[in-house]
């Protein structure tokens, strides 16, 4: 193979691998927006949140996986105290949910740049997902397992979502909620019930996404900006409130991303916003959006 | 009009006319009698951090655009005034750009760029309503920090750009005249975007706000009347992001990061969405509060370093307790007095209250009701020919 095909493939894998980070982040967030039309704004610093929760963990037990738990567990708390004190009570405002969930984004990104520093951290990966693997159609010959491991990871996390919403009772009562909140209410399911679930659910995924980018890339209080971002503009183009598009759109923006990164070192945002402008300019509402 | 000059001269003796008199009066002595410190650090840079504030209220206010994107527009105006005010030798990573125009040309090519980046920023969002348009315009300000912060051919990357200088010279030397300048600056903006709001063009604004469908039927153009309030609002958030380039003299990725798009929310929800001179209210707030942060004690705890979370504290509590912000607060306590406000404005409708059930809500967009809470009636603009 020619030396611009291996390059090609493995900026091709490392744009899948960057778009299953992106997936787990994004579907928690799509998530919350698809049932609870609440955008929450602190969707990056949770993500944060976890990293750091995971950082701390793993530093105590030395168990990648428990770190990982940590993350999604300590998020998920975090998710159901900011729902039951605050966003609980403006049920259906979504402006004002909105705002609110932009003041949380500064606090808890000024009290981890306050705990953990400006440093950057970095976890060590798991013992089973060190070193690399043979593939030999990318530079080197061989490739992070690690990375393999987080699209692997990211498949599942989509399945498992999948399952939840289309196997399950709660998964149910989720899809019922999105299409009609009131009738739900009115056939007797607790519907703040659901709401708290899907919030925690939400959150949780963030916080599990934190460790899992920790683990990849590094963390520092800066990166919530970024993880918003790319929450954002995945679910843009994706569309709000579908799984499916949330993939698509992680696909779409994480590919778009490192070829850009590398075929336009210094252009490559653009190609990424003119992909989100094109979507738009065709489809409003995103590619898997139904019509708001 | 008429009747306006007519009064004017009664007008002035009023209890009102007196009062704004004072007003004017107070902020031409102000410089001459305070210390450079409140000059420059608290004065003028409120009024920067406002007039970037008041192009948010103004779109949400008269076009229920509440955009994120304001702080990124002008940090796009202070990079354009840079790029046409320096010698190209003067850039930091040695790319060769820069037109080496005087400070005023300089000025006026980086708001008529502002105002076309502002047009392009609302024909990509102009379909968008609410929440959706919320994130949008908060997508492509994060954006294009990042776009500043890896390009170093055109924005110089992460280190920006250093020496520009403004038609006063620096800041710290000439401050009054730098104050008198950023004065001048704001009440323009101000003025301007009242009169804005009481032409045709804005009550197409504040019918396109109430009901576009309606608007849709009766042959507006709906969505090129919202890309040309945002390009307004481009415009107006240029101005800011001029000043605030020749105020600090250099400009980087900083000045249009996330923190600093969300100032400008902070400062604009603070003073009160429904207010246009809500936005120098909550600037001044803001920037008394980021200087005098270290020497705020709630509970024993010092906010020395911690701005942020202060900030982040007072912003969650104006939105839970006071969505109408501090001028809505005041206005409240000014009627229950028993004193009626003369309302010379159309009304600006604020999105977040009238979410929260304060404020009148522009109707949704079904065809109904012929009235419109708040807005002036019968003078909804016959369609043009």
């Amino acid at each position: 193979m020619s030396k611009e095909t291996v390059d090609f493939l493995t900026v091709l894998l490392n744009g899948v691998t960057l778009a299953a980070l992106y997936f787990i982040v994004a579907s928690g967030f799509t998530l919350i927006f698809g049932l609870m039309r609440t955008t929450n704004m602190a969707h990056g610093s949770m993500y944060v949140l976890g990293a750091y929760a995971g950082v701390s963990a793993v530093t105590i037990t030395g168990d990648w996986l428990i770190g990982l738990l940590a993350g999604f567990v300590v998020v998920a708390i975090v998710g159901i105290v900011i729902h039951l004190g605050l966003l609980a009570r403006m049920a259906g405002q979504d402006l004002r949910q909105a705002l609110v969930t932009i003041g949380i984004a500064i606090i808890i990104a000024d009290l981890a740049l306050a705990h953990y520093g400006g440093i950057a951290y970095l976890i060590p990966p798991p013992s089973w997902a060190a070193g690399s693997v043979g593939i030999p159609w990318v530079v080197g010959g061989s490739y992070s397992a690690y990375r393999l491991f987080v699209i692997v990871f990211a498949v599942g996390v989509g399945a498992a979502l999948w399952l939840i919403l289309n196997r399950t009772r709660i998964g149910m009562y989720i899809r019922a909620g999105i299409d009609d909140r009131d009738m739900l209410s009115a056939l007797g399911v607790n519907v703040s019930r659901v709401f708290l679930f899907v919030f925690a659910l939400g959150a949780g995924l963030a916080g599990l996404s934190g460790v899992i980018g920790a683990t990849g890339l590094s963390i520092t209080p800066s990166e919530d900006g970024r993880y918003l971002l790319s929450s954002l503009v995945v679910v843009i183009v994706g569309g709000m409130g579908s799984l499916g598009g949330a993939a698509i759109g992680a696909l779409i923006i994480g590919l778009a991303e490192q070829i850009g990164l590398f075929y336009a070192p210094t252009y490559s945002i653009f190609l990424t916003f003119v992909i989100m402008a094109g979507v738009l300019a065709v489809r409003p509402q995103g590619l898997f959006g139904r019509p708001a | 009009m008429s009747r306006l000059r007519a009064s004017s001269a009664s007008w002035l003796r009023s209890r009102e006319g007196l009062a704004t008199l004072g007003f004017v009066v107070l902020l031409v002595v102000y410089p001459l009698a305070m210390p450079r410190f409140w000059v420059l650090s608290i004065a003028s840079n409120a009024m920067i951090l406002g007039i970037a504030a008041l192009s948010l209220v103004f779109m949400a206010g008269y076009g229920g655009m509440v955009s994120l994107a304001q702080a990124a527009l002008a940090g796009f105006a202070a990079y354009m005034l840079a790029l046409a005010t320096l010698e190209p030798s003067t850039t930091a990573t040695g790319s060769a750009i820069g037109f080496a125009l005087p400070a005023l040309p300089s000025a006026l090519i980086a708001l008529v760029l502002a105002t076309l980046a502002g047009a392009v920023f609302g024909a990509i969002s102009s379909r968008s309503y609410g929440i959706y348009f919320l994130m949008l315009t908060l997508a492509l300000a994060v954006g294009f920090f990042y776009i500043v912060l890896q390009n170093y051919d055109i924005f110089g990357g992460h280190i920006g750009f250093a020496g520009i200088l403004g038609p006063t010279g620096q800041p710290r030397e000439n401050p009054a005249a730098f104050y008198y300048m950023c004065v001048a600056a704001a009440a323009l903006t101000y003025l301007g975007l009242r009169y804005v709001v009481r032409s045709q063009l804005g009550l197409t604004f504040q019918g396109v706000r109430d009901n576009p469908r309606r608007m849709k039927a009766l042959g507006y153009r709906v969505g090129l009347h919202r890309v040309v309030l945002f390009a307004l609002g481009g415009f107006v958030a240029g101005v800011s992001g001029v000043l605030g380039a020749w105020y600090r003299g250099n400009i980087s990725p900083g000045i249009v990061d996330l923190t600093r798009t969300i100032d400008v929310l902070i400062i604009a929800v603070l003073g009160g969405l429904g207010y246009p001179m809500g936005a120098f209210v909550g600037a001044v707030f803001f920037v008394l509060v980021d200087v005098f942060a270290s020497s705020i004690k709630i509970f024993g705890f010092s906010f020395d370093e911690r701005f942020n979370t202060l900030i982040g504290l007072g912003f969650v509590v104006v939105v839970l307790v006071a969505p109408t912000g501090l001028v809505g607060l005041a206005d409240r306590l000014w009627q229950t007095a028993g004193r009626r406000r003369r309302r010379p404005l159309p009304r600006a409708i604020d999105p977040l209250a009238a979410e929260a059930g304060i404020a009148p809500a522009p109707i949704p967009a079904l065809a109904g009701s012929p009235e419109v809470p708040g807005r002036p009636e019968g003078d909804l603009p016959t369609p043009g020919p």
